[in-house]
Order: structure tokens, then sequence, then C-alpha cells
């Protein structure tokens, strides 16, 4: 009886424990920072396209009209703020405040606001014109969800310079923090979940099992940008690469965390998702998951690629990790 | 402590969408009711289901206009030459897949001839056409012997055709 007393209090201390350092623990903001870039990029060149085709998406003759809206949206929960106008100058505001706010974010410049304002006009044009959304808007959503809850201006910003220049070049608010770590552990279980269901839901089809569902999407005229047909001579090589995908996608909730295997996974995502990007011309759809891929880049890393004075001057640099250290201190007595 | 409830109930809600997608236990039917206004407002409703269960068969929509002068335009849609960039072209792509999606799925017969004529109403009105017969297109995918045999992607027996109806302009 003991014993399993012992147990269940050892399990418990651990998950609590495991629990909060996963969740927790303070993190340096670069790698949030370098997708924040990316993804407003993406996000911005996404609003274009649909903000220069306006008539064909939201307008009152759009391919999509009220009553065709109204009822696929039986429940009501989609809202969307582009009801309001359908036309006329009103709503080539709402695009041009829209391509605004995403420019910001890239930017960096008023960034916890634009990131929140960028969430809300990413949702609003996902529901307006769902049908004619895709795996791109799937992923623009998360992103643009999980990067307003987490100081993402901290680095390569208009923010960073406006406060370097305000305090002296002292930037201990830009420090390693908590929100960064939940933002950047979200986006990682999202993609894990991702993955895992997109794995598992291909294991209902036979052609992933007999190995000729890569066939399927290469030999698919509406999809291909490349014609990669020549394949029909390698039925073994379809074989392995149908394989591999379906394999790769339901292991990635697994290896991705473990220290040796994560940098196989992420390097197997770049051929993988610039396979889909170049042959099957969804350029867009490639770009981002690798994009999102980046939340599992090490801070470190992506700062070996970027110069020092770029991120955050030479001469602050050994200052601020002193700070980030102490402050790591702090909010690890704090979790504690 | 709030921030993990909240945290729990959030990943919660992203495991139940795709576990939603028919077919689906109870549970997981129930259990996405619950959390469908989070997933829908913040449009976070998806199965993931990418090339799943298996790359098929793409569909487009054809489609006859009548003119005011009595002469017949035909075009189809999605359209590579008229729908740049890609990602334009993708999203009409994805507009035909939708209609089929929903008539495949069994989706209710009100829906399917709402959209229809929400298409087509586009169209009469782009075209600035008298009428509209729409026609959904189903592109097979040829075997790999087919087209090592050389059978072009785009061989006419690889074409399936249904009407989807015929919508006058006085109707807009």
């Amino acid at each position: 009886m003991n014993a399993a007393r012992q147990y269940f209090h050892n399990l418990n201390t651990a998950a609590v424990g495991g629990w909060n350092r996963f969740w927790f623990t303070p993190s340096d903001p670069t790698t949030l920072c370098v997708i924040r870039i990316l993804a407003g990029a993406m996000l911005f060149y996404t609003h274009l396209i649909w903000a220069l085709n306006s008539n064909a998406f939201f307008e009152m003759n759009s391919w999509l009209n009220n009553d065709a809206m109204s009822l696929l949206n039986g429940s009501g929960y989609s809202w969307s703020h582009l009801w309001m106008s359908q036309s006329g100058p009103s709503l080539t505001i709402l695009h041009v405040v829209a391509l605004i706010v995403f420019a910001m974010m890239t930017l960096g410049l008023f960034t916890r606001m634009t990131t929140v304002l960028a969430f809300v006009i990413t949702v609003s044009y996902a529901n307006r014109a769902a049908p004619a959304t895709f795996g791109l808007d799937q992923i623009n959503t998360l992103l643009a969800m999980y990067l307003m809850l987490a100081p993402c201006g901290a680095r390569f910003s208009i923010d960073r310079l406006l406060a370097r220049r305000r305090a002296a070049g002292s930037c201990a608010q830009f420090d390693r923090s908590v929100a960064t770590n939940v933002s950047i552990r979200l986006i990682q279980l999202h993609m894990c979940i991702i993955y895992l269901f997109a794995g598992l839901a291909k294991l209902k089809g036979p052609a992933w099992w007999n190995g000729t569902a890569i066939w399927g999407a290469i030999a698919n005229l509406e999809y291909q940008s490349i014609d990669m047909t020549w394949l029909a001579d390698w039925p073994i090589v379809v074989n392995l690469l149908s394989h591999a995908t379906v394999v790769w996608e339901i292991s990635y909730c697994v290896l991705i965390w473990n220290r040796l295997t994560r940098p196989i996974v992420l390097f197997l995502a770049i051929p993988i998702h610039l396979g889909i990007a170049c042959c099957l011309g969804m350029m867009t759809f490639g770009t981002i998951m690798l994009v999102a891929n980046v939340a599992f880049v090490s801070p470190q890393l992506l700062r070996s690629f970027i110069p020092e004075e770029f991120s955050h001057g030479r001469r602050n640099v050994r200052n601020r990790a002193d700070s980030s250290k102490d402050s790591m201190r702090r909010e690890a007595a704090a979790v504690s | 402590m709030i921030v993990s409830v909240l945290l729990v109930l959030h990943l919660s809600a992203l495991i139940v969408a795709p576990m939603a997608v028919a077919p689906a236990s109870v549970l997981s039917a129930r259990s996405w009711r619950f959390f469908q206004p989070y997933l829908e407002g913040a449009f976070l409703n998806h199965g993931y289901h990418f090339f799943a269960p298996e790359p098929g068969p793409s569909h487009l929509i054809r489609f006859e206009l009548k003119m005011a002068d009595g002469s017949t335009r035909e075009g189809i849609f999605p359209n590579l030459e008229q729908h740049r960039p890609r990602l334009l072209y993708h999203r009409h792509f994805m507009l035909t897949e939708f209609m089929n999606n929903m008539i495949e799925g069994g989706a209710d017969e009100r829906i399917v001839e709402t959209l229809t004529k929400s298409y087509a109403d586009h169209l009469l009105n782009e075209h600035d056409a008298k009428s509209v017969t729409l026609y959904l297109r189903r592109h097979y995918i040829p075997t790999p012997d087919q087209v090592g045999n050389g059978m072009p992607l785009d061989d006419l027996s690889l074409f399936a055709e249904r009407p989807l109806g015929t919508h006058a302009r006085s109707s807009l």
C-alpha cells in the first residue's frame, strides 16, 4: 500500500515538474521573432492576393454570396468583419488596413498590437471565404494565433530599434520570457498534431499501403507544376516516397523531441515540403509548413546565422546574457 | 494554474477537431460539439487530411454561357491561364473541390443548390450573360502503365461530367 502511495506521489511530482519545465521555462525570443518575419510576409502576400481579387471572394456577387455562406455557416460561430462591407470604398479600406497591419507585423512595429490584429484579420478572411481556403490558411492562422501571445517583436524589429534608442542601448525588457516559451511550445505541439493526423488519415487509403499514392499526386494535372511522370518507369521510387511520407508524418510527433533525431526529422521536412511546393504547385503551402517547422530550431542555432550586431549589438551581448540568466533564475524560482 | 487549464482545453480542442471527422466515435462527436464555438470561431476546425485517405481525381467546373445576343461561350475553372498567380488558381481549385466534397459527402440538397446558384450568379454577373449551365467535371488519374504507354494526363477518356443545373440571369 505504501509502495503504491509512493509511486503515485513520485508520478505526481514528476508530472507536475515536467509540465512546468516544459511550459514555463523562460526562453529566448530569437526563434519566435524569425517566425514573425516569415509568417508576417506570408500573411501579407496571402491577403494581397485576396485583396486584389476582392470581387471574386468578398463582394456581393462573389463566388460565395450571402445565401451560400449563411447556409454553410449554420452554427453562426464563423464570424467575419468582412460581412460589414461587401462593395465600394469601405471594403477597399478594410483590405488596405489588413495589408498595413501585416506589413507592420512583419517589420515589427507596435508588434504586440499588430499581432493581435493580424490574428483577428486572418481568421476573419478565412471564415468569410472558407470554401476557398486550404492548408496554407490553416497554418497562417495557427502562427498568427501563437505569435500574438508572446513578445515576438523582441528582435529584428522596429520596436527593438525604438526601444534601444529610448533606453540608450539597454534592452532588458526583451529578455527571455515564459510567454515566448508557451508560444513556441504551442506551435510545436500543433505541428505534431497536424502531422500525426495527416499520417493517420493516410492509413485509411489503400494507395498509401500499396505504395502508389505519390503517383496519384504527381500525375494529377490540376496540381502539377513540374512534370514528374517520368517516375512511371521507377515504381520502386514511387513506393519508397509513399511509404517514407507516411512513416515520417506519423513518427514526427515522437522523433522531433529527441535531440539526436530532431535534425534528421527537420532535414527530411525540407524535401517533403519543397516537393509539395515545387512539384504540386503549392509554393505558399510548402513554404509556410517549413516556416512552422522553424519552431523546432534552437535560438542559438538561428543566432549563429545572424550577425550579432544585427541581432542585438556586440556591446550588449554579454550584459544581456547575464541579465537573461538572472531573469531565468528569478522565473524558475517563481515557478517552483 | 489557470494558464495550465487553458492550455489543456486548447490542446484538447485541437485533437478533437480531427478526431471528429467521420467515421467518429460518439465521444469524439460530443466533445467536438462542446468545442465547436471555439474551433469554428478561431478557424481551428480542421481534419488535417492532406492527400488522405489517398490522392484521388480532381474536380473542375465547366460552364456554358448563353449571352443576350444568342451566342454561347464556354469556360472552365480553375483555369491556369486565367487565374494567376498560382495561389489564386488554388483558391478557385478549392471552390470546385469543395463543391464535389459537398456532393460526395452527402450534404443537404439545399446547400448544394444554393452553392451552385452562388457560383452561377458570379459567372452571370462577370460575363453579363443571360443564363449559365454548370457541369462538375471529374478528372481521373491515369495509371503509370497508361502514362508509360503514351497516354497524356489530359486524355479525353480520363474525364467524366455531371450536370449541376442551369441558372438564368433573371434570378439575380
